[in-house]
């Protein structure tokens, strides 16, 4: 009777989560949104990119996911916009860098644009990770943007952030 | 009898604190479905004072205490969100003859720029690229800040030839 009372309560408190855990690592959440400022949008002047943060998630070996980008020219002249991956300065807490080689995982395509004055286009960004590969639970890569075009000393370059968590 | 009803009983108790007591975990179902969460906010920064002619500067001065003023140079986020702004520089290019300086500490033929923002001390070297360094962490939209640009000059020179570095300036949501 005690000894069926013991197992008893230690598959409950098995059940309850006390059993020894795996690691102590805390779970890795998605980075929250930022707040956006309704009513600043850039005007037809100015080059952007948008969106700013794409986050995936769920994803796993052998999945693929696609989102486009958008690219505007603000200049009243034509000019070259190359796009690139690129491997981050810094990521969100928990994420880690995926490096040069992150690059087998992307497809940009075009990769280069001419845009006419105040034009905007789309840039298709497809993620694919092979079944064979394992990756880190959670990666963040940027999508960089920039003007090859531009002539003064002071140059900008855009990124969209580009996050990734992966089925556990 | 009465022991295995007191038995089940206590089976009862227990599983109904264990539900009682333990955290709330949702068990999904499993699902091939890649879940894609945009942020559709604009990344865009301006800059209207875009260029820096230092002029002609004599070998071995340093952060550029000659032709340089505080908060020279401009950003404005001009897009939706918060931006970092990191900075970074390509290296040395010549403007006339062939030979380019070499980018870093200064030496013979090897000059750096620096900066700071707003405080005139230009003492942060600006890396050349790939490496960069933070500028701004977190520039609301529509609300310019500045900084300025000093250089560190060669001890010495081989030759007169003009030279040019662009900084880059790296905004992403922040």
């Amino acid at each position: 009777m005690r000894a069926r009372l013991v197992v008893v309560l230690g598959i409950v408190l098995l059940l309850c989560g006390c059993a020894p855990q795996g690691s102590g690592i805390p779970a890795i959440v998605p980075p929250a949104a930022p707040i956006v400022y309704a009513g600043s949008e850039p005007g037809d002047d100015n080059t952007w990119i948008r969106p700013a943060i794409v986050r995936l998630g769920n994803f796993e070996p052998g999945d693929t996911a696609e989102y486009s980008i958008e690219v505007h020219n603000g200049k009243s002249v034509q000019s070259m916009y190359h796009i690139a991956y690129r491997v981050p300065d810094r990521t969100y807490e928990g994420f880690v860098p995926l490096d040069a080689a992150g690059v087998r995982f992307v497809t940009i395509e075009p990769m280069a644009l001419v845009l006419g004055p105040r034009e905007t286009r789309m840039v298709l960004i497809t993620v694919t990770v092979p079944k064979y590969e394992t990756p880190p639970v959670a990666w963040e890569f940027w999508i960089s943007v920039v003007d090859t075009e531009a002539t003064g000393l002071i140059q900008h370059e855009l990124c969209s952030r580009w996050t990734v968590m992966m089925k556990e | 009898m009465k022991h295995l009803r007191g038995f089940r009983y206590a089976i009862g108790l227990v599983a109904a604190l264990a539900l009682a007591l333990s955290p709330m975990t949702a068990f999904a179902l499993t699902t091939a479905t890649v879940t894609i969460d945009v942020t559709p906010a604009y990344v865009s920064i301006a800059t209207t004072n875009d260029t820096k002619d230092f002029g002609t500067v004599a070998a071995g001065l340093t952060n550029s205490t000659v032709n340089s003023t505080v908060d020279y140079f401009d950003v404005t986020n001009s897009g939706t969100v918060n931006a970092t702004v990191t900075i970074k520089v390509v290296a040395w290019a010549h403007q006339t003859g062939s030979s380019d300086w070499t980018y870093g500490s200064p030496a013979a033929d090897t000059g750096q720029l620096v900066f700071s923002v707003g405080t005139g001390l230009y003492d942060t070297v600006i890396p050349e690229s790939p490496a960069t360094e933070a500028l701004f962490a977190a520039l609301v939209p529509s609300t310019p800040d500045y900084f300025e640009v000093g250089i560190d000059m060669p001890t010495s020179f081989t030759h007169g030839d003009k030279q040019r570095a662009v900084i880059t300036l790296t905004a992403t949501a922040a």
